[in-house]
C-alpha cells in the first residue's frame, strides 16, 4: 500500500492526520481535509501520464479560449482563391472547401466543443448527483422508482439515446448539450446512489443525526463531500465520453449548425471532399482525440491518486 | 439457474415497458400526424375530425393501451417520408448491421484476446507498452474519424476497398437475387462466392472502424485479468508439475481469464448498435443506424420512434442472454 517515502518538507507535522500518537491536533476539523487533497495531489505528481495529460489539456483548453487572440484569421471568411489547400506558410493547417482557415476553425470550434463537454457534464451531474442522493438517503419506493427509471434511461446505448432526444429537442449546440447530459444522468446518479449507501450506516452519520442534524445537512455535509472521489473520477471521464458524444452529433448533422466551426460537424463537411483533399479530414479528429485521451490518461492517474485501494 | 433467469426476465418486463412508455411519449409530444397527413393546407374542423377518429382526444392511458395493442401487432406506424409501414422499413435494413455488429464483435475478440495474451505474456516489452498504448488511442478516438481515416488511406490512396456502399449494383443487378437481406451469410450459405467476396469486401473497413474501441477494451481486459489468474495458486501446481509454458497459459489460465472478457463484449453489443449509427453513416451501409439519421434529419417521427424502440429491445434482450450465458459459463456465480 502506502511504501511511499515520507516527505520531509510537507509541512506541520500534524499534516499526516492518524498519526497514533497525536492526540489532541487530529481532532482539528480542517488538517485531515487539506491533508487528504495534499496527498492526493502528490500520489497524482507521480503518475507521469496523467499530469501530462492535464497539462496539454489545459494547454488544448486556453487555446480554445484565447482563439479570439490566437487565430490567424477570420473562422468564418470565405476566400475562393484558395479552396482545399494543403498545409502552408499562410495557413499553417490548410483550408478547407471555402477557403476558410483550418488552424483558425480548429481553435475557435474547440471552444464549441469542449464547451459542450463541460457544460453536458455538469447537467449530467447535476441532476444525477440529486436523483442519486435522493434515492439512497431515501431508500424505499422512491429509491426503486428512481433507479427503474434510470435502468430505462440505461437500456438505449447511448449515442441512440443522445440521438432521439435530439428529435425531440431539435437541432442545434445547446439542445445537443441537453441532450448528452440527459444520457449521462444515470452513471451519475448510480454512483452517487451507491456511495450514500456505503456510507450512510457510518459512525459519524449515525452521530450527526444524534446531535440533531436536519436530512439536508446530513446529506450536504456528511455524506456527499465523503462521496466525491468516486464522483470525480466519473466526472472526468465522463467530460472526455461527453466531447466524443458531442462530435458525433456534430458529424450527423444535428450538433452545431453551419457556417458554425466545431470539430465534428467540420469532419463531416470534410468527408465530401475527401478524394480530393484528406488532409481536411485529419486536423479536426486528432484534436478530438488528443482531447479525450488527455482527459481518459488524467482520469485513470486520478483514480488511482484518489483511491489507492483500487491500484491493483 | 432456471428460477434465476425466469426472474431475470419478469425484471426485463418494467424495463420494457418503461422503453414503450419513454417512445410512447416521445412520439405523442413530436408527431401530430394531422398535418402530416391532410397537408399544411387543411382546415382546423377536418384536423379535429381526424383526431378523433385517430383517437388523439382520448385520455392519455388509453392512448397508450392502444399503442401498446398496435406495438403487440407489430404495428408501429407508418414512415412519413416512404408511407411504407416503419415495421418493413426496419426489418429490411435491420439485418445489415446485425451482419456488421456481428463482424466487429467477431474482429474484436479475436484481435482484442490475441493482443491481450501476448502482451500479458511479454508484460512490459515492447510489444505490451505499444499495445496497450494503441488501446488507449483506440478508445479515444471517434469512431467515425477511424472511418475517414481508413477510407482516405485504403480506397482513396491505395485503391482498394470500398468507400461506401454494402455490393457493388453491378453486381446486385446480374448475379445475387437475395431471399433474405442478411447478404453476407445469405452469400455464404449458397457458396456464391463472388457475391460473398464483394459484400465482405464493403464491410472490412467499417466493421474495423466499429471495432477498434472494443477491440482496444478487450485486450485490456485479457491482459489484466490473464496477470490476475497467473499469479494463482492452481497456475503454480500447474507450472510445478512441469507443464509446459504454452499449456499452462493456453490450456490452463487463459480459460478462466476469459471469463470477465465475455462479459465486457456482452456489454459491447449495445455501445456497437449506437456505433453502427455512426459507422453505416461514414460508409453510406444502408442498415438500421443510418436509417435512424436520415428519418432524424428528415422528420419522420414514426420512423426515429421505431428503430430507437427496437434497437432498446435488442439490447435489453442481449445484456439478458449474456447475464445467462455468463452463470452458465462460470459455475462459480451462485444465483440466488
Amino acid at each position: 500500500m502506502s511504501s511511499e517515502p515520507i516527505p520531509a518538507p510537507a509541512g506541520a507535522p500534524l499534516g499526516s492526520g492518524a498519526a497514533p500518537g497525536s492526540t489532541v491536533p487530529a481532532l482539528v476539523a480542517e488538517a485531515p481535509e487539506e491533508s487528504l487533497w495534499g496527498q492526493v495531489w502528490k500520489r497524482l505528481r507521480r503518475h507521469r501520464l496523467a499530469v501530462a495529460g492535464l497539462v496539454v489539456f489545459v494547454l488544448l483548453v486556453t487555446a480554445s479560449v484565447a482563439a479570439p487572440v490566437l487565430a490567424p484569421y477570420n473562422p468564418d471568411a470565405n476566400d475562393y482563391t484558395v479552396q482545399l489547400q494543403g498545409p502552408s506558410r499562410a495557413h499553417w493547417l490548410g483550408t478547407d472547401d471555402f477557403g476558410r482557415d483550418i488552424l483558425s476553425r480548429i481553435l475557435w470550434g474547440g471552444r464549441r466543443s469542449l464547451s459542450v463537454g463541460v457544460v453536458a457534464v455538469a447537467i449530467g451531474l447535476g441532476l444525477g448527483l440529486v436523483v442519486g442522493a435522493v434515492s439512497g438517503y431515501a431508500g424505499g419506493w422512491l429509491d426503486n422508482l428512481l433507479m427503474r427509471i434510470m435502468d430505462i434511461l440505461l437500456a438505449f446505448p447511448s449515442v441512440l439515446l443522445a440521438i432521439a432526444v435530439m428529435s425531440i429537442l431539435g437541432r442545434g449546440l445547446g439542445k445537443a448539450m441537453i441532450a448528452i447530459g440527459i444520457v449521462a444522468i444515470p452513471h451519475y446518479a448510480r454512483i452517487v446512489r451507491a456511495s450514500i449507501l456505503s456510507i450512510r450506516e457510518s459512525d459519524y452519520v449515525v452521530a450527526a443525526r444524534a446531535g440533531g442534524a436536519s436530512h439536508f445537512r446530513i446529506l450536504t455535509r456528511h455524506i456527499l463531500p465523503n462521496a466525491m472521489a468516486p464522483i470525480i473520477v466519473r466526472a472526468t471521464l465522463g467530460t472526455s465520453e461527453a466531447i466524443l458524444e458531442a462530435a458525433a452529433l456534430g458529424f450527423l448533422g444535428l450538433g452545431v449548425q453551419p457556417p458554425d466551426a466545431e470539430w465534428g460537424a467540420m469532419l463531416a463537411r470534410a468527408q465530401e471532399y475527401i478524394r480530393v483533399a484528406p488532409h481536411v479530414t485529419a486536423f479536426p479528429g486528432l484534436m478530438i482525440t488528443l482531447t479525450v485521451l488527455c482527459l481518459n490518461l488524467f482520469g485513470d492517474g486520478l483514480r488511482d491518486a484518489l483511491d489507492p485501494r483500487l491500484k491493483a | 439457474m432456471l428460477s434465476y433467469i425466469l426472474r431475470r426476465l419478469l425484471m426485463t418486463i418494467p424495463v420494457l415497458l418503461g422503453i414503450t412508455l419513454v417512445s410512447f411519449m416521445a412520439l405523442s409530444v413530436t408527431a401530430d400526424p394531422t398535418s402530416a397527413i391532410l397537408g399544411q393546407h387543411a382546415t382546423l374542423e377536418r384536423m379535429a375530425d381526424l383526431r378523433t377518429q385517430l383517437g388523439l382526444d382520448d385520455p392519455i392511458p388509453v392512448q397508450y393501451y392502444h399503442y401498446l395493442v398496435k406495438l403487440a401487432h407489430g404495428d408501429l406506424g407508418r414512415s412519413w417520408m416512404t408511407r411504407a409501414p416503419v415495421i418493413t422499413e426496419i426489418a429490411q435494413r435491420f439485418p445489415h448491421t446485425v451482419e456488421l455488429t456481428v463482424l466487429a464483435v467477431i474482429l474484436s475478440v479475436i484481435l482484442g484476446v490475441a493482443v491481450g495474451v501476448i502482451s500479458a505474456v511479454k508484460q512490459y516489452s515492447w510489444f505490451d507498452n505499444v499495445s496497450m498504448i494503441g488501446a488507449l488511442v483506440g478508445v479515444s478516438m471517434p469512431i467515425f474519424w477511424l472511418g475517414l481515416v481508413l477510407i482516405a488511406i485504403f480506397p482513396v490512396k491505395l485503391g482498394i476497398l470500398h468507400v461506401s456502399g454494402l455490393i457493388d449494383p453491378k453486381l446486385a443487378l446480374t448475379s445475387f437475387e437475395p431471399k433474405t437481406h442478411f447478404y453476407l451469410t445469405e452469400s455464404l450459405v449458397t457458396a456464391n462466392w463472388e457475391v460473398f467476396r464483394n459484400v465482405l469486401g464493403h464491410l472490412v473497413l467499417p466493421s474495423f472502424a466499429l471495432a477498434a474501441a472494443s477491440t482496444a477494451l478487450v485486450a485490456r481486459m485479457t491482459r489484466s485479468s490473464l496477470l490476475e489468474v497467473v499469479n494463482q495458486d492452481y497456475i503454480r501446481t500447474a507450472r510445478a508439475k512441469g507443464l509446459s509454458e504454452r499449456l499452462v497459459v493456453y490450456k490452463h489460465a487463459l480459460k478462466n481469464a476469459l471469463i470477465p472478457v465475455f462479459t465486457v463484449v456482452g456489454l459491447q453489443f449495445g455501445a456497437l448498435l449506437g456505433g453502427a449509427v455512426l459507422t453505416e453513416t461514414t460508409f453510406s451501409l444502408p442498415g438500421v443506424g443510418k436509417l435512424a439519421v436520415d428519418a432524424i434529419l428528415n422528420g419522420d417521427m414514426p420512423l426515429v420512434n421505431g428503430i430507437v424502440l427496437l434497437v432498446a429491445l435488442a439490447f435489453v434482450l442481449v445484456n439478458l442472454l449474456v447475464d445467462v450465458l455468463y452463470g452458465w459459463l462460470d459455475p462459480r456465480i451462485h444465483y440466488s
